[in-house]
């Protein structure tokens, strides 16, 4: 898209070498008129499907998260009681089916059903949500959350809406238009043998009922693609004996215009709304080993936060055991880093990422079962201690990229300036065995030999399950994200027991993973302040 | 007025009072803990620790060939209390040899009980 807006400057550019016409003025309100429907109607389209799509997805999300309690949060109750408004038939629609069809979606809401201010408020609601309540959206990739886009989006609708959108008519006009342009695109860029003619009348015919539905409230978009080459501009311009439209460097306007087309050019790209406009709704891939979603009790501690990290930093698995008995649950090992909190180091939730046991929900050592922890894309509290300073290639690699914590998004490489270094929850997922896999060990304290594993009487040997489990499990992660390729013992970040013997079965995890057509390399030596 | 301040002042300084209380009866307790861990004294150690734990100790160190080779030293060890975020009446200890720099990853859960504290569990998990 971007390179055919310069394409088109540079149009605008040769047009200017030329004397000016009154054609000439035409055909470049002409193509400034094509750059504004390419970016605000046609996209308003595509965005609202996006946006649609992913209110879809999330009322799916929330409400497979929610359905083990019969019924539903009251914050879910809340949106759908909103959303009822909307479609009456939704509600039942969302809870019977558990495979979605894109190809159903909301298409029919706009003529039939849709009260705009109604599903604006819903989508404020939702938004708010996704904050308030992350657990909610647990499994929903942040690509899929409603972000600002979105709200825009709706907010556009709601405007337009105001404006008679729902003729049928005019958006037969507008999409037909949109379809005259876009079929005549190229020949406008190339700047030759296109129907001017026949474009204009298609313009103007439309214009007059476009320009009243979008004049005052859609006015802040469009203003400056419609003034660049407004009759009264292009006056001044021709008086001067000057371009046909002003050229960059020489006014303000299309200055302006140009500034403001790379900052929409780079929300555009941030969003991946043009590149990639179909959201791809996977929900019934196959992964390698299931991983069964629990709902955890989270800190409500005021000073509790949490980090969201990009799936692209990541890079690595980090084996713990929990040194808790076999029996233990998740929901015990939740509790338990919940009553660990203090005031001033409020942990969110469990700290690993994935938990495997072999007694919980039906699981056995034969028939071992994964739970997601704390949600991969929120970095754990598995592998802190030390810090550990970047070397070269990491902050070269760290270069422009941030972190979300706290709702406060900053650059990684200064949070590790701050902090002098970064954890290695930082860059990898905690992935707890539960169990007690430790040798026997003791503690020195007061000259007395303390021990630290009072289960080791009853040590825990891994059964093959467990191994291939784990093996699963780390494929899956790979599988999603190219980018993991190392998996670590925990003690590869500090001094520490864990994960007891699990050490010895890392190679045999490697091996297993690689049968699945996965390629891992184990680093056990400890990384001693310096990255692999 | 004067009389809430007053017993503002009054809950603020029983509450202090507790605290401290609980502190000194917990580092108590752990004295007590390494003496009888030293001495291997299993009817000592189960007065102070809960069913679980002290079944968890009989099962590994107390049936053990394990001896102690150096003496113990009463009270030489620093101690962290943190009360349990969720759990009202438990408390999460950590103990070190003054001679380390650094608190291990090894915590004891103290139970306390109307008459009591006692040790429930020990857990891993990263400080």
């Amino acid at each position: 898209m971007f390179k055919r807006l310069i394409r088109t400057f540079s149009l605008i550019l040769v047009l200017g070498l030329v004397s000016p016409t009154k054609a000439d003025y035409e055909q470049c309100k002409a193509v400034l008129d094509w750059i504004y429907r390419e970016l605000t109607l046609n996209n308003l389209e595509k965005s609202y499907e996006r946006a649609m799509d992913k209110m879809l997805l999330g009322l799916y999300t929330v409400n497979k998260n929610t359905e083990s309690k019969n019924k539903y949060k009251p914050q879910m109750a809340q949106i759908f009681n909103s959303l009822k408004s909307i479609d009456p038939k939704l509600e039942t629609f969302i809870s019977k089916n558990k495979s979605i069809n894109r190809n159903f979606l909301w298409w029919r809401l706009p003529e039939n059903h849709l009260k705009i201010e109604t599903l604006q408020s819903v989508f404020k609601e939702w938004h708010t949500l996704q904050t308030k309540e992350p657990v909610l959206f647990k499994g929903l990739s942040d690509k899929y959350l409603i972000d600002n886009w979105d709200l825009f989006t709706i907010d556009i609708l709601s405007n337009l809406s105001k404006y008679n959108f729902t003729n049928k008519n005019l958006k037969k006009n507008l999409e037909q238009l949109g379809e005259e342009l876009k079929s005549s695109s190229s020949d406008i860029l190339k700047g030759k043998d296109f129907k001017l003619k026949s474009l204009l009348d298609s313009i103007n015919s439309t214009q007059f009922e476009l320009v009243r539905a979008l004049n005052d409230d859609y006015s802040d978009i469009l203003y400056d693609y419609r003034n660049v080459c407004s009759k009264e501009e292009m006056n001044i311009v021709l008086s001067q004996e000057n371009t046909v439209c002003p050229l960059p460097s020489s006014n303000q306007a299309i200055q302006d215009l140009g500034l403001k087309l790379n900052e929409l050019q780079k929300t555009i790209a941030k969003t991946d709304l043009l590149n990639n406009n179909e959201i791809t709704i996977n929900l019934t891939e196959n992964p390698l080993v299931p991983i069964h979603i629990l709902d955890y009790k989270v800190s409500s501690h005021p000073k509790v936060t949490f980090c969201k990290r990009e799936p692209e930093l990541m890079n690595m698995i980090v084996i713990h055991h929990t040194q808790t008995k076999s029996k233990a649950t998740p929901h015990d090992i939740n509790r338990m880093h919940l009553n660990k909190s203090t005031d001033n180091d409020p942990w969110y939730m469990v700290g690993y990422n994935y938990l495997i046991s072999e007694s919980f929900q039906g699981a056995s050592p034969s028939t071992p079962k994964v739970f997601q922890g704390r949600p991969p894309e929120y970095q754990g509290a598995h592998a802190g201690g030390k810090k550990f300073k970047l070397n070269k290639d990491e902050k070269e690699f760290f270069k422009g990229k941030t972190i979300t914590c706290g709702g406060k998004t900053e650059f990684i490489l200064d949070k590790a300036r701050q902090e002098s270094g970064l954890k290695g929850n930082f860059r990898s997922y905690g992935v707890a065995i539960i169990g007690n896999y430790t040798p026997v060990s003791f503690e020195e304290i007061a000259g007395v030999a303390t021990p630290t594993n009072l289960l080791a009487g009853k040590q825990q040997i891994p059964s093959q399950a467990t191994i291939d489990a784990i093996a699963k499990l780390s494929c899956d992660i790979q599988n999603k994200n190219k980018r993991v390729k190392t998996i670590v013992p925990h003690s590869y970040f500090k001094s520490t027991d864990c994960p007891g013997n699990l050490l010895d079965i890392l190679v045999q995890v490697k091996e297993k993973a690689n049968e699945l057509g996965c390629t891992f390399t184990i680093e056990t030596k400890r990384r001693d302040g310096k990255w692999n | 007025m004067e009389l809430i301040k007053q017993s503002l002042l009054v809950i603020l300084f029983f509450s202090t009072v507790t605290h401290a209380s609980s502190e000194k009866e917990i580092k108590e307790l752990m004295n007590t803990y390494l003496k009888n861990i030293h001495a291997k004294d299993a009817m000592k150690l189960k007065k102070i620790t809960t069913n679980s734990f002290f079944k968890s100790l009989k099962n590994s160190y107390l049936n053990s060939k394990i001896q102690q080779t150096k003496q113990f030293k009463p009270y030489s060890f620093d101690i962290k209390i943190n009360k349990a975020n969720l759990d009202k009446n438990q408390y999460w200890v950590n103990i070190k040899d003054k001679t380390k720099k650094d608190y291990s990853d090894y915590w004891y859960i103290i139970e306390k009980d109307i008459h009591s504290f006692k040790i429930s569990d020990m857990v891993h998990i990263e400080e």
